[in-house]
């Protein structure tokens, strides 16, 4: 198994966009990427780059996710960039949110409320925010 | 660029991927989870802005007919211009040549409304920007253009490449053909621009002369005649040539950089639209260093792997180091490594299937 050092440029969006000349919509090909071990029992789509642990959780296209990060029990939209060394519990983020490195969401309590990230947000460390 | 036509040329095609070969042309092998080989060649023209192409065609076409379709996914469902596949036109005669096909076609030449034509192989894995060579080739006033770049791959075992010898003018002054390519040796990739009027001047008189191969014919004979200038690729490409050299290059697109480059930089790469659902992951899965397609269900262990749409992986199965294709299925407990299986391969419970020296190779539909 090799843990790959580059980290996913968080000024780029990965996308493997394709044309649909037919409906002006951008369809996102290719196939995901996973680069670290441990995905169970989640749901990826494609254009996906993972280099964290993904568990029981939804990834939909075009999402990154960085190293040491760990993903549980969580929904994500397309077009999410997730730093680095992240913790996400319990949560639903919206689409091109940016989680910046280090940052703390949500809490694995099943008494808390799932915590709600809405749109175009970017999220620095130590936030534990319910909307 | 309306002066510009595109051909894509399949009728030098060699047969050195054997069973993925056995019923589809190579421009149409499956490729890093999600293309085929002649999506990279054909999104490489689209964005050059060339509207309308050709795809020579020699046999085994019916899997590329399928694929391109309409050429809607390349913006190539054109009313003027867009997708034509070229069959031979006499298809019970043993086809002599390039040439042959081209005059047999020479319609399609003479009807098209460009001046400079570029063609190319459908099998090459790399971005190349034509409008930069185009520019090359205007502005030094080239007859042809050929392009080439410095060996890179693995040693290969039966001579296929093309060597040419630049001179300090950047003009081609020798092509050697079928040699063996030594490290940094300038590789001619058969792809070339030429002037569209040479072009179909000169296809009538190679056949005339009973001369049907355009390496050869036209461009080597004439090194003299014409001014036949040369371009070097410098970007990567993944030299294909057998079934370890494929393997290798597929395995290449698991390291981040070149799939960056590939994918995400520049121009895209379209392919044939195929919706699937997102790949399921049970809690017994277990993946690392891999590439996988959706429509997959994945319950086992993947490692250094390409996986291809709707294969199914079931628990306890552990597939390494390998290439599984389009709807294949790892039953519990096999034991897959070094291994590219085509379409539709059942590996059953508790097998163990490896390659040795080099990567085994098991054909469409088979049971194991």
């Amino acid at each position: 198994m090799i843990l790959f050092s580059t980290v996913p440029s968080i000024s780029h969006p990965f996308a493997i966009r394709e044309l649909d000349t037919h409906e002006e919509e951008e369809y996102f090909t290719g196939a995901s990427c996973l680069i670290f071990v441990y995905t169970a029992q989640s749901l990826v789509n494609e254009g996906c780059s993972i280099y964290g642990q993904v568990d029981h959780s939804i990834l939909s296209y075009n999402v990154q996710v960085g190293h040491g990060t760990t993903i549980k029990n969580s929904v994500i939209m397309p077009d999410v960039i997730i730093g680095n060394n992240v913790e996400i519990h319990r949560a639903i983020i919206a689409p091109y949110t940016i989680i910046e490195d280090g940052a703390v969401i949500g809490s694995e309590n099943e008494q808390d409320d799932i915590t709600l990230i809405g749109d175009n947000q970017r999220i620095s460390f130590q936030l534990k925010e319910v909307l | 660029m309306d002066s510009v036509v595109g051909i894509i040329n399949l009728i030098n095609e060699k047969h050195f991927l054997k069973e993925l070969t056995y019923d589809r042309c190579l421009a149409s092998v499956p490729f890093a989870g999600r293309y085929r080989l002649i999506d990279f060649t054909l999104s490489n023209l689209i964005h050059a802005g060339v509207k309308s192409v050709a795809v020579f065609t020699k046999e085994k076409y019916r899997s590329i007919m399928d694929h391109l379709g309409s050429g809607k996914e390349w913006d190539l469902d054109r009313r003027t211009g867009g997708l034509f596949i070229l069959p031979p036109i006499h298809p019970e005669k043993e086809i002599k040549g390039d040439l042959q096909q081209f005059y047999d076609h020479i319609e399609f030449f003479q009807r098209s409304a460009a001046d400079t034509v570029i063609i190319s192989p459908g099998h090459h894995v790399c971005k190349i920007d034509y409008t930069d060579i185009i520019q090359n080739h205007r502005n030094k006033k080239a007859d042809i253009t050929v392009v080439y770049k410095k060996y890179d791959g693995i040693p290969v075992q039966k001579p296929i490449y093309h060597r040419c010898s630049v001179d300090h003018t950047g003009a081609i002054s020798d092509i050697n053909l079928y040699t063996f390519p030594q490290k940094d040796q300038d590789i001619c990739l058969e792809t070339y621009i030429i002037n569209k009027y040479i072009l179909i001047d000169l296809i009538k008189k190679c056949v005339e002369n009973d001369e049907y191969d355009f390496l050869k014919d036209i461009v080597k004979a004439n090194l003299n005649k014409l001014n036949i200038n040369s371009y070097e690729f410098e970007g990567s490409m993944p030299f294909i040539h057998s079934i370890e050299s494929f393997h290798h290059g597929n395995m290449a697109f698991l390291n981040q950089d070149i799939a960056q480059n590939f994918f995400h930089q520049d121009w895209a790469v379209y392919t044939k639209i195929k919706h699937e659902a997102p790949v399921k992951y049970s809690s017994s899965s277990c993946v690392s260093n891999s590439l996988i397609a959706n429509g997959c269900e994945i319950e086992g262990t993947v490692e250094n792997s390409i996986i291809f749409r709707g294969v199914k992986i079931k628990k306890g199965a552990v597939v390494k180091n390998s290439i599984i294709m389009q709807k294949g299925e790892i039953e519990e407990g096999a034991f897959v490594d070094y291994v590219i299986t085509d379409k539709q391969v059942t590996i059953s419970k508790d097998r163990v299937v490896s390659g040795d020296l080099r990567p085994l190779v098991i054909k469409k539909a088979e049971m194991i």
